[in-house]
């Protein structure tokens, strides 16, 4: 028997801009739910994958690893033509979304990102100005509770100081990586994070537990621990976990969105919502996805909002080349996460010639597998030194890069694989360019540079094989008109009254940093206009 | 340097598809009962080529053979049975009760028991755990009361 619900707004994902906008939107008293395709983790939870973790040996450990992938999307990958690049997604189902798991990298966009057509003749132009975005990026960092510091000689203006004080640099960010940075003229700086660097609104102060995908100080902000809690002791909303959406209705005139069709995961019961308005909030692949799987035999034959057939188009994600070094002398501690990093290629050079990107330093991430160099660079003529190896582990540093990238990928349905509901899944196909792949060169021209300015025993290469930075975005864009993106500068979809649109999807073009803080502000401007204000 | 490279990534589907494995159910949190414990030679033999390319000396006996027993559980079905002439080999080379040993000549040994040896040692000196051990750094996820470690001069 199919469950019917009525409410003023109907939000689908639960993610961290599903939650933000929920959160704002509570305060009107008016009738919420939220729709979540993932479940409702615990603090057990966390802990025994924290634990099982460690005992299995598994330092990937991870909030969807008992995920049926076949029940949600399978990951994508592509492996065809000029330049495309397999493509994978590290996405997370459940109450929270990927902010369950994510590095909390806060990081703003340079007033650049937003005008790369403009001013460098690639990519697309936000429909918004910097000084639009400001208000809303600080106010996401005060909800979030960002750590940072004014230390940053790059960063674009903002109109106040972040919420908490930067988290103090690391041994080897103070005494080797800052000190090399700067003799070729470079800066390093604090990295602004999700993570409290005093006890804030609640939250601890980072422990140094070194395990920030499970945090189990609560110090990295996670929407599930943070504002889920004061939503849920809200009467006038429901978040609903398990609950798959499965396709929206389309009014038979074409304009406007009648009803969310969802099925709950664990019996297969249907549910279909009707609302005063939807919001897709589902992330950079079930965003435009879902887009598509809602197609209908009218206007919309080709997707929802696909008025100019831009729906999938622009489709981008970072890419996170490394270089690893033997630094020749011990680097210390690590805190769990970088503390350093540096804008300098964000805010210098010609972004005609070679892509933004930001750089990250560190003793040896933990999950990084430095054993394979650590073994290769300890076998000399033959024998393999054991005993250099062990020496030489407390010694290793990684340096990484998340570099622009220009966004001629495509997001479409993929003929023939499907879901376990029946549904395709996405397709994404990452068309890089020969100017995508200058910013990891120039990291791999950078790293000799920087081993030489530190003293370094060993750098390795760039990797000849780029890793996606599991940004996905740009494939529902905003723009002025129809033939730009799918959604208005106010995040409605084109041609839909009642249709909204907030993740990284909308992004026009996406600079070198992470995008979970611009999420975080569109979600928060959204709120605001769905109320009515147009301002803070 | 880059042909390492090359392995890096490839080596990292490797980590983390024996990760998604165990996840599914390929392996198992419960360790196994002291029925179950007996091992066949082949586990035997990769047991002790951990025990001697480990970091772990004589003294922390306990601590190597918890680690060598938790492999063979877990990471165990990545080098057998596919590898299991290889390992046994190289099992057969070491002396009885070898730990960490200092040295090991790649030398005179076949393309197959190279590749095994390389890779077991790269995997071994990726975990955490061992990594964590090796740096003298608390065990992951162990909150620190005092935070301030890191920014600290390594002793």
């Amino acid at each position: 028997m199919t469950e019917e619900m009525h409410v003023d707004y109907c939000i689908a994902g639960g993610g961290i801009a599903g939650i933000l906008l929920a959160s704002k939107l509570a305060a009107s008293g008016k009738k919420i739910v939220i729709l979540e395709h993932g479940r409702r983790f615990t603090e057990e939870d966390r802990t025994g994958m924290l634990r099982r973790g460690v005992e299995a040996l598994n330092d990937y450990a991870d909030y969807n690893d008992d995920v049926d992938e076949s029940a949600t999307t399978p990951h994508t990958s592509a492996t065809a033509d000029e330049q495309v690049i397999e493509w994978s997604n590290q996405r997370l189902f459940g109450v929270g979304g990927t902010a369950l798991h994510f590095e909390g990298i806060m990081a703003r966009p340079v007033e650049d990102d937003l005008q790369v057509r403009t001013l460098y003749g690639y990519g697309r132009d936000w429909p918004l100005t910097y000084a639009e975005l400001e208000p809303w990026l600080l106010a996401a960092e005060r909800e979030i509770g960002v750590a940072g510091s004014a230390d940053n000689p790059y960063a674009s203006p903002r109109s106040d100081s972040f919420p908490m004080p930067a988290h103090e640099f690391s041994y080897f960010d103070r005494e080797i990586m800052g000190p090399a940075m700067r003799a070729l003229g470079i800066v390093g700086h604090s990295c602004p994070r999700a993570i409290a660097s005093v006890p804030y609104r609640g939250r601890s102060q980072c422990l140094a537990c070194r395990a920030c995908k499970f945090c189990p100080s609560g110090a990295r902000y996670s929407p599930d621990r943070v504002h889920v809690p004061m939503l849920e002791e809200r009467p006038n909303v429901s978040i609903l976990d398990n609950v798959s959406l499965r396709r929206l209705e389309t009014a038979a005139r074409g304009d406007r969105i009648i009803a969310a069709h969802a099925m709950r995961t664990e019996d297969g019961e249907p549910l279909v919502i009707t609302a005063d308005c939807f919001v897709l909030a589902m992330g950079g692949v079930e965003t435009p996805r879902m887009l598509m799987l809602s197609a209908d035999g009218g206007a919309y034959r080709d997707g929802l909002g696909n008025v100019g057939g831009q729906l999938g188009r622009g489709f981008n994600d970072h890419l996170n080349p490394y270089v690893t070094f033997d630094v020749g002398r011990p680097v210390g501690s690590r805190l769990g996460f970088e503390t350093m990093i540096s804008d300098h290629f964000r805010a210098t050079g010609d972004r005609r010639e070679t892509p933004s990107f930001i750089m990250f330093t560190a003793p040896a991430m933990d999950w990084f597998p430095i054993g394979i160099e650590a073994t290769s660079w300890s076998i000399q003529d033959e024998i393999l030194s054991l005993a250099d190896l062990r020496q030489s582990i407390p010694r290793f540093a990684t340096l990484a890069a998340m570099t622009e990238v220009e966004g001629r990928g495509v997001l479409e349905l993929d003929d023939d694989v499907t879901d376990s509901f029946g549904s395709p899944v996405a397709k994404v196909t990452m068309r890089l360019s020969d100017w995508d792949r200058r910013a990891p060169a120039k990291l791999g021209e950078l790293a000799p540079q920087l081993a030489e300015a530190m003293g370094a025993a060993n750098v390795s290469g760039v990797s000849a094989e780029l890793y996606p930075g599991y940004h996905p975005s740009g494939a529902t864009a905003m723009a002025r008109s129809p033939d730009g993106g799918v959604c208005d500068p106010h995040l409605k979809v084109f041609g839909l009254d009642n249709l909204y649109l907030v993740s990284n999807s909308v992004f026009p073009h996406m600079g070198a940093n992470p995008p979970t803080l611009t999420i975080a502000a569109l979600a928060l401007r959204l709120a605001a206009h769905l109320e009515g204000k147009s301002a803070l | 340097m880059n042909g390492s490279d090359l392995d890096r990534r490839e080596f990292l589907r490797v980590m983390m598809a024996l990760s998604a494995g165990l996840a599914v159910g390929c392996g198992t949190d419960e360790r196994r009962s002291s029925e179950e414990s007996q091992l066949s030679p082949d586990e035997e033999s990769l047991r002790k080529l951990v025990l001697a390319l480990g970091p772990w000396t004589e003294s922390e006996s306990e601590k190597a053979e918890n680690f060598a027993d938790r492999f063979v559980t877990y990471a165990g079905g990545f080098y057998l049975p596919d590898s299991a002439g290889a390992i046994r080999s190289l099992a057969g080379r070491l002396p009885p009760g070898a730990m960490a040993l200092a040295e090991i000549d790649l030398g005179d040994m076949s393309v197959e028991e190279r590749e095994v040896l390389t890779q077991l040692t790269q995997m071994l000196y990726s975990f955490i755990e061992v990594r964590f051990y090796i740096a003298k750094e608390p065990p992951w996820g162990r909150c620190l009361g005092e935070r301030t470690r890191y920014i600290q001069a390594p002793a």
